[in-house]
């Protein structure tokens, strides 16, 4: 009875008859405001892959060439559209091939809701074809996860599931699906509410504490904001600029924080942490007043702990409180979502300048732009540095794509050349660092319709780690530009190898295939250029040309990111060589 | 300085979440004296550890495990030795 094909595409007409909990399900998917998935069909979630076949006019579901592609494109998805992320798989290797990504959403804060289809619940732990304990294999790297064996629990549980992903700080969920809960008849409630309400909410802090952090603020000497991934998440760009040009506070953005302030704003001061630039790094220790919005001192931003900003108070605007204190100690601890914190703020701040702290930004500044920059971007000679690429691509496209950089050298350098305009055009894997993760994260990054350019930018290590997905980036003619920098290395590593190893370079080679080859084999578009004369002119053609596009860039071989700060030393002891 | 801490959390949900509450502990390699998951007459389930740590880690770890969505609430409480064991006994003694 429930498998009569409906042409139209529409559930009202099967009403009557009895739903299955697969047909719950896709409905649960279409209420929550989902129109993409990420998904590869298997065994124990065919049930659901039946009930999808009836609604493709409303849910459009994109097979992908490996789960992890899934994840990550589902992660890229949801940074750019601010909506969870969907992934459908199957069980067993469907399910594992899943956790590398939920890993990546969890320590970056993205939203995702991963469902896996699961063997019929009375043969579970008998060790049955395809059967994992998912739940047991995906707790530590999600926000919540939960085993349906039920029908009836499916739409409860997919309405929680969508509400915890988003709320307060999101998260990865994985929901597993047992067979027969997918095949069961259930019915459609419609009228459920989300449950663990408390922990959905985002409070604000108390009149006191805004009013104690209002004092502070105005009345510090050499104050820096530290703004991260929450001014971005919570849509706080706007309100933050107005809170940095009424108080006269320069802003410095983390690695996943960059683009919350436009690159050319006369107080944005640059990026912080193990490769960023040099003023934020030394003039941290000297401030006496940081405010961290959003943020949650990551090692790569604080260096060594016990040397981090001596002689600062901090404020930590911060939605969630188990980061207040965790490696920093905090004077006034503001928890509530950035931008409803700034904008309480924003009208306790008193109007001020302070002309001779800029000073300092702006002398440490001109000696990185004399020591590093110039260098870098403007070698002149020799073969084309990641600098000069990033820094033609970020001329060329304007400043106005959103650009995904995979792991390594290149992503410092995508990082720090390429100036942003508007806020959300920066994604990469930041906390757990995954290689592979740009291609298919700007996939999906596509797919989310920015009504913007988007430009991968990958190494030629990252690249070979999900290149399988230029399969789906081809079916689905998806106009992606991807650029290659391949220096025949693993860059960051050869890099430490050199400076801390005694030059002893342990498998660091490695060799790409001909990938313009590989993308004609793909039906894609592509063009491989190792000489200066040529680059400005491929850039151009790869941002003009319609569909997918790759371009490799042969550039220096061994080539260092600097300023760097050492692992274990201090943020300023950064380093300019 | 180390000091011995019970952490006590109620959650409204079944055994799957002692794994990821036990997983709060083992993450950091608290050193650990006691854990059990304890349910109740109403259904719900007690969580409790034992650990020694400093205050500055028993802090965040109690933060974790309320960020965990199941827990209703959660708190530490530190477990001293008594500093006089005859205020106990009874006055009409």
């Amino acid at each position: 009875m429930g498998t009569q094909l409906v042409e139209n595409g529409s559930f009202e007409s099967i009403e009557r008859k009895p739903l299955r909990g697969a047909d719950v399900f896709v409905k649960a998917l279409l209420s929550a405001g989902v129109d993409t998935i990420f998904g590869y069909p298997g065994g124990a979630i065919m049930p659901v892959y039946d009930a999808l076949c009836k609604c493709q006019n409303r849910l459009k579901h994109i097979l992908v060439r490996h789960e992890q592609g899934a994840a990550h494109a589902a992660e890229g998805y949801a940074r750019v559209s601010g909506k969870p992320g969907v992934c459908l798989v199957t069980s067993g290797p469907g399910a594992t091939n899943l956790v590398t990504g939920l890993a990546d959403a969890m320590m970056d804060s993205v939203p995702l809701v991963c469902v896996s289809g699961q063997v019929t619940s009375s043969m579970l732990g008998s060790d049955a074809f395809q059967e994992t304990d998912v739940i047991a294999v995906t707790t530590p790297v999600t926000k919540w996860s939960y085993q349906i064996t039920d029908a009836s629990e499916i739409e409860q549980v997919m309405l929680d599931a969508f509400s915890i992903a988003v709320s307060g700080r999101p998260g990865p969920v994985m929901i597993d699906i047992t067979k027969d809960a997918q095949l069961e008849a259930c019915k459609w409630n419609g009228k459920l509410k989300p449950r663990f309400v408390p922990k959905l909410v985002r409070r604000l802090p108390a009149e006191q504490d805004l009013q104690d952090a209002a004092a502070l603020i105005n009345a510090a000497e050499r104050p820096l904001i530290l703004a991260g991934h929450g001014v971005l998440i919570s849509k706080a760009s706007g309100v933050l600029q107005e809170f940095i040009e009424k108080s006269g506070i320069p802003v410095a953005c983390t690695l996943h924080g960059l683009s919350a302030v436009p690159t050319d704003h006369p107080l944005y001061a640059g990026m912080l942490g193990m490769h960023g630039n040099y003023a934020p790094n030394v003039l941290t220790n000297q401030a006496d007043l940081l405010i961290a919005v959003g943020m949650r001192f990551d090692d790569r931003v604080t260096g060594k702990l016990e040397a981090y900003a001596p002689n600062a108070r901090v404020i930590h605007i911060e939605v969630d409180p188990a980061e207040i204190g965790k490696n920093v100690p905090v004077t006034s601890a503001l928890v509530g979502d950035a931008r409803a914190v700034l904008e309480k703020l924003l009208p306790l701040i008193k109007p001020k300048q302070y002309p001779e702290w800029l000073k300092r930004f702006k002398t440490l500044r001109e000696q990185e732009v004399k020591e590093v920059i110039e260098a870098a971007t403007n070698p002149g000679s020799g073969e084309i540095t990641m600098s000069e690429a990033v820094n033609v691509i970020s001329e060329a496209s304007r400043g106005e794509a959103v650009v995904v950089a995979d792991v390594g050298q290149h992503q410092m350098i995508t990082a720090r050349y390429y100036r942003f305009k508007h806020p959300h055009s920066f994604i990469t894997s930041g906390g757990l660092g995954t290689m592979g993760f740009a291609l298919p994260a700007a996939f999906g990054a596509t797919v989310a319709g920015a009504n913007r350019p988007v430009i991968a930018i990958i190494g030629d290590g990252g690249f070979q780690m999900t290149l399988q997905e230029l399969g789906t980036i081809a079916q689905e003619g998806t106009a992606l530009k991807m650029v290659v920098l391949n220096n025949s290395y693993l860059g960051m590593v050869r890099q430490w190898q050199e400076l801390f190893f005694e030059k002893r370079y342990s498998e660091v080679e490695i060799k790409s295939p001909d990938l313009v080859k590989l993308a004609d084999a793909f039906g894609i578009a592509g063009r491989k250029i190792c000489r200066r004369e040529n680059l400005k002119e491929a850039v151009n053609e790869m941002l003009e040309s319609e569909g997918p596009y790759l371009l490799e860039i042969q550039v220096k071989k061994e080539d260092n990111v600097f300023p760097m700060i050492p692992a274990g030393s201090a943020v300023d002891q950064v380093r300019l060589k | 300085m180390e000091k011995q801490y019970n952490l006590t959390a109620f959650v409204d949900g079944g055994p799957a979440v002692f794994l990821r509450l036990a997983g709060v502990l083992t993450k950091r390699r608290l050193d650990t004296d006691e854990l059990s998951f304890l349910r109740h007459a109403g259904g719900n389930y007690r969580f409790t550890a034992v650990v020694r740590t400093d205050s500055k880690t028993i802090n965040t770890v109690v933060k974790q495990v309320r960020r965990v969505i199941e827990v209703v609430d959660a708190y530490a409480v530190e477990l001293k030795e008594p500093e006089n064991v005859y205020e106990f006994q009874s006055n009409a003694a």
